[in-house]
C-alpha cells in the first residue's frame, strides 16, 4: 500500500505546511511500511522535500494550474494518486486544501478525516486523533474505505527533519477547460506578514482594547514576535478588524 | 432561482460539551440546539434573493425527529419547505449522498450549506455534494452575487480574499460574512405561525454508507488560569513570554 503527500506551493516554493505533511508523511509510512510519494504542483523547489524524508516526489508542470483551481488541482492529485496506486492521501489544513480535499474525497470515495493532530493510533482499520466541537473536543476516528485522506491540523506535528535524496519526476496531469469553470479574477491578500494559517505565534485582542485605533499595539507585538493578529468574534462583528482574524467557532480554529 | 439551504442541528455555541456512554457518545442532556452558525448565514443570504430576486428557499437537514423544532425555526425566518431525511448524520460522506438525492429531485440552481458544522467540524459536505451532483462549488464563501445564470463569489483565503467568477448550478459552503451578523434573523410570532402551516416532509435515507465512525471521545487538559501582569512589572512579562510562552 502507498500513501501520496499532497505538499502545497505559492509562486512556486513549496509552502511551511508542505514540510509539515512531508514529515508526517513520512513517519506514517514507517509505521505502515508503506511508499511514501509526494505530489507538488508547479513548484520550483520540490528537492527541498528530501529533507523530511521524502524520496519520490512527482512534479506536476501545468500552466492550467499556474492560478489554484480547487477542482483542477482535486483532479491532479486524484491522478497523481492513481499513477502510484495509493490508498492513503495525507493534505494539510489551508484554506485552499480544505477547498480542494472533498472534492478529492468525492472523487475518491475516500474518508476524509481534517483536523488531525497526531499520527495514527491504529492503522487496521487507520484511526486518527482529531480536534471536534470547535476544539472543544477530540475525537478518535476510524476510516473504514478503501482508499483515505488525512488532513494534518496545522502545526499539530510539526516539521521533523530526516535527511535523503529526494526523486523527483515529472507527472503530466489531464485538465480540461470543463474542470475549471470556476475561475479566480483577484486576489487581496496581505503580503509580507504571518497569517493565523501559518504562524508558530498569534496575538490576539479583544474589546477590551476600547477601540480600533488601539490595535497598533497588537501589530507592533505580531511584528516583533513575527507572528499572526487575530481577533474575538465581538471586535469581527463591530468591524473594528476583518472577519479574516476572528477566531473561534465561527472564526478560524 | 430555486435555493437549497442544506441546515444542521448543533449544540447552541455556548454549550458545555460533555461525553456519555464510557465516551462513545456526545451528552445531549440539558444542551440546547440550534441551526448551525454557518448554515443560518446562509439561510440568511438565501432570504436576501427570495426577497430581492423572487427566488424560492427549501431547506433541507439529515437528523431524527429531534431535529424538527430546528428546521421549524429556518421555516419561520422564511424559507417555503423543509425536508428532513429520517436518518442519524454518521458522517459527512452520509450526509452529502442522502442531501444529493434531495438535490436530484428538486432541481436547485443553488446550494447553501455551511463550510462546516460547528459540533464534529468535518468541513466537508458541501465540496462532497457538489462533486457528487457535478455542480461548481466555492468554499468559505464570504460574498455571493448572481445575475442570471452568472455568479461572482467571494471566498476568503489565508491572509485575504478572493474573487471567483462562476455559474450555476452552483454549490456554496458559506460562513460569516456571506451575510453581516447584524443581519441575521429572529423569527417573528408571524413567522413561527406561518411556519406551522408550511410543508416539512420527511424521506427515508436513500441507503449509502459511512465512510468514517468516530469511536471515542475526550475533552482537552483543562487550561490553567489566566496570568495577569502588573504593567509595571515589565520583568516578569519578559520572564513569561520566554521561559512559558517560548515566544520570544
Amino acid at each position: 500500500m502507498s500513501i501520496l503527500v499532497y505538499t502545497e506551493s505559492e509562486k512556486g516554493k513549496l509552502k511551511k505546511n508542505a514540510f509539515e505533511v512531508a514529515s508526517y508523511g513520512y513517519a506514517l509510512g514507517q509505521l505502515m511500511g508503506s511508499d511514501v510519494t509526494a505530489v507538488a504542483i508547479n513548484s520550483e523547489n520540490t528537492d527541498a522535500l528530501g529533507a523530511y524524508g521524502i524520496s519520490k516526489a512527482l512534479l506536476i508542470q501545468n500552466s492550467k494550474l499556474d492560478v489554484f483551481n480547487a477542482k483542477g488541482y482535486a483532479k491532479a492529485i486524484h491522478q497523481a494518486a492513481e499513477s502510484v496506486g495509493a490508498k492513503t492521501i495525507i493534505v494539510s489544513s489551508s484554506a485552499d486544501t480544505k477547498f480542494l480535499t472533498p472534492i478529492l474525497a468525492g472523487m475518491m470515495q475516500a474518508g476524509y478525516v481534517p483536523n488531525v493532530v497526531a499520527i495514527p493510533e491504529s492503522t487496521s482499520p487507520l484511526t486518527v486523533k482529531r480536534t471536534a466541537f470547535s476544539n472543544k473536543g477530540f475525537a478518535l476516528t476510524a476510516i473504514q474505505s478503501e482508499h483515505s485522506i488525512i488532513g494534518v491540523s496545522n502545526n499539530a506535528f510539526g516539521t521533523v527533519e530526516n535527511a535523503t535524496a529526494c526523486d523527483v519526476q515529472g507527472f503530466d496531469a489531464s485538465i480540461d477547460d470543463t474542470d475549471l469553470s470556476t475561475k479566480s479574477v483577484e486576489v487581496d491578500k496581505v503580503v509580507g506578514k504571518a497569517t493565523i494559517a501559518d504562524a508558530d505565534v498569534v496575538v490576539s485582542g479583544g474589546r477590551g482594547l476600547k477601540g480600533p485605533e488601539n490595535w497598533g499595539m497588537i501589530e507592533e507585538l505580531a511584528d516583533i514576535l513575527g507572528a499572526a493578529t487575530a481577533c474575538s468574534k465581538p471586535v469581527s462583528d463591530l468591524g473594528w478588524r476583518s472577519h479574516g482574524e476572528h477566531v473561534g467557532q465561527t472564526g478560524k480554529p | 432561482m430555486k435555493i437549497l439551504v442544506c441546515i444542521s442541528n448543533v449544540p447552541d455555541t455556548t454549550s458545555k460539551i460533555n461525553f456519555t456512554d464510557n465516551d462513545t457518545k456526545f451528552d445531549t442532556n440539558g444542551v440546547q440546539f440550534v441551526i448551525n452558525p454557518n448554515d443560518e448565514f446562509g439561510l440568511t443570504r438565501a432570504m436576501w434573493f427570495k426577497e430581492k430576486q423572487g427566488a424560492s428557499i427549501h431547506v433541507a437537514t439529515v437528523g431524527g425527529a429531534q431535529t424538527e423544532p430546528t428546521i421549524r425555526k429556518a421555516l419561520a425566518i422564511g424559507a417555503d419547505e423543509a425536508i428532513r431525511i429520517n436518518a442519524e448524520p454518521t458522517d459527512g460522506f452520509f450526509v452529502a449522498q442522502q442531501l444529493a438525492e434531495v438535490a436530484k429531485n428538486g432541481e436547485y440552481d443553488l446550494i447553501i450549506a455551511g463550510r462546516e458544522s460547528i459540533d464534529y467540524n468535518g468541513g466537508m459536505v458541501p465540496g462532497i455534494l457538489a462533486t457528487m451532483l457535478d455542480m461548481n462549488f466555492v468554499n468559505t464563501c464570504i460574498g455571493l452575487e448572481i445575475d442570471g445564470t452568472n455568479a461572482v463569489a467571494y471566498r476568503e483565503i489565508d491572509g485575504g480574499k478572493e474573487k471567483i467568477e462562476t455559474s450555476l448550478p452552483l454549490v456554496i459552503g458559506g460562513q460569516k460574512g456571506l451575510v453581516e451578523e447584524s443581519d441575521l434573523r429572529i423569527p417573528n410570532m408571524r413567522g413561527i405561525m406561518m411556519a406551522r402551516k408550511k410543508a416539512l416532509t420527511v424521506q427515508e435515507p436513500s441507503g449509502g454508507a459511512s465512510l468514517t465512525q468516530d469511536q471515542k471521545f475526550e475533552k482537552p487538559a483543562e487550561k490553567g488560569p489566566v496570568k495577569l501582569v502588573d504593567a509595571e512589572n515589565v520583568d516578569e512579562l519578559i520572564s513569561l513570554l520566554h521561559n512559558e510562552a517560548k515566544v520570544i
